[in-house]
């Protein structure tokens, strides 16, 4: 019983911030800057882990800036605005693979130290996201939104426009997966 | 164990997966992601290229050490992580009291009409679905393509152009609104809208079971409501239920709702219904 009042709850409350991130969609496509910046700070975060999903971390930043540059620049031609989150997901993806082609062949995939209390702490995190980009592209910006932004499932799925269904399954199914990585690199040393 | 945690963190904490949260939380940006400078100035003076600033990086990534060292010690014994906060009850008014409150224009396809603003110099490829620029005005223009959802693996269909489908109420519905009283609130607030719909939602979610939609299925109504009488004068679906039995089915049970009047001519509303 209170699982379900807690997903009623929850269901009202997307039902409130999608109102309010239509309104901010239109009111940012008739140029009120006001508005996209709040867009920009509701949706940076899955944009940043898509970014990060497929392209080297340290890029992630840059991609972002991009993704928003571009959304702003052809915002007024999103006709369903339902589908933002998928929009800029979608011109995310696109920007994080395009880095990544961009890359000469023989320019290695450094990755660079992240901002941890130890170089064990960062050589660590940085191999967890490496795992985690031998998953599947649904699995991984799935999980990466989850462990390293801290996205509920909930909030994937609302931000994204997947349902809750599919959003569990990738959370479970990249979960699972990345347990086997993970436990396939610990008996490799 | 469920996977509860790992959904929405409710449940018992999978340590694995707590353990995961607290390294891989170092990735996230040092510092809050700014947003870009945009609205008026030119392409080439907007904030780009970051990699000028390396140096810059390094040394915030330096100072960011002892805030990640909070942050772990947080990830990691985070169990009861607050959800997020309430938002408080916005129904968002989007038509300004300018707006006519008339049934969308017929709108002819303008498959080639100018972008909003000048192409991108994007060189990597076309970004989704060139339709026409619209404006905030209720016109219906067509429908874009649709969005992928990464993990669903729907075949893209091309959409349909749609033309004019705004519910219009018939008979003294029809009328165009009188000039409201003065001394009304200029528009009604976002309880009495929420109110409102709450008395024809049950109708409205019934749809659902009735066209095969599944649970969670949202279906977005954008409502026209007269200041004067504080009825619907348009109910229309918008996005991938536009022009579908279920949408139409929804925007036929919001058109029943009744609203206080207010002081505006008229407002538009979109609401959200979520099929049970």
């Amino acid at each position: 019983m209170e699982r379900q009042a807690r997903q009623a709850w929850d269901a009202a409350e997307e039902a409130e911030a999608l109102g309010e991130t239509w309104a901010d969609i239109e009111a940012a496509a008739a140029g009120d800057t006001a508005a996209f910046e709040r867009l920009y700070r509701a949706y940076a975060p899955m944009v940043h882990a898509i970014a990060i999903a497929h392209a080297p971390h340290p890029e992630g930043e840059d991609i972002v800036q991009d993704v928003f540059i571009t959304a702003w620049h052809q915002l007024g031609r999103l006709q369903d605005l339902a589908a933002f989150g998928s929009w800029l997901a979608q011109i995310g993806r696109r920007r994080a693979i395009d880095r990544l082609r961009r890359r000469r062949p023989t320019e290695p995939l450094v990755e660079e130290p992240v901002a941890a209390t130890s170089t064990s702490q960062a050589a660590e995190a940085v191999a967890i996201l490496g795992a985690i980009r031998t998953l599947a592209p649904a699995y991984r910006e799935t999980l990466v939104m989850r462990l390293v932004h801290g996205m509920t499932g909930p909030e994937i799925a609302m931000k994204t426009g997947m349902t809750a269904g599919s959003v569990r399954v990738n959370l479970h199914r990249g979960m699972t997966q990345l347990r086997r990585a993970l436990q396939g690199g610990r008996s490799d040393d | 164990m469920t996977d509860d945690y790992l959904w929405d963190r409710t449940g018992d904490p999978d340590p694995e997966v707590a353990r995961l949260e607290a390294t891989l939380g170092a990735l996230r940006p040092c510092e809050p992601l700014r947003p870009p400078v945009v609205g008026g100035l030119p392409r080439h003076l907007q904030v780009l290229a970051p990699a000028r600033a390396t140096w810059k990086r390094t040394a915030v990534t330096a100072l960011c050490a002892a805030a990640a060292t909070a942050a772990l010690v947080w990830a990691w014994n985070a169990t009861t992580r607050s959800a997020v906060a309430p938002v408080a009850p916005t129904i968002v008014i989007v038509n300004p009291p300018s707006v006519p409150v008339a049934a969308p224009a017929p709108a002819a396809v303008e498959e080639d009409a100018a972008p909003r603003s000048n192409a991108s110099n994007d060189p990597s490829g076309p970004e989704p679905a060139p339709p026409p620029p619209t404006s905030v005005a209720p016109a219906e223009p067509p429908a874009a393509e649709p969005p992928l959802a990464p993990t669903e693996a729907r075949p893209v269909a091309p959409r349909p152009k749609r033309t004019a489908t705004a519910r219009r109420p018939a008979g003294p519905r029809h009328e165009t609104a009188a000039r409201p009283a003065p001394d009304l609130p200029d528009t009604p607030t976002a309880q009495e809208i929420k109110d409102a719909v709450a008395g024809v939602k049950a109708e409205a979610e019934a749809c659902g079971g009735r066209h095969g939609a599944l649970p969670g299925t949202k279906v977005g109504i954008k409502l026209s409501i007269a200041g004067s009488t504080g009825r619907v004068t348009a109910s229309t679906p918008v996005g991938e239920h536009a022009g579908t039995p279920l949408g139409e089915c929804v925007a036929a049970a919001l058109e029943k709702a009744e609203f206080p009047r207010f002081g505006r001519a008229s407002i538009g509303v979109q609401y959200p219904v979520k099929m049970p």
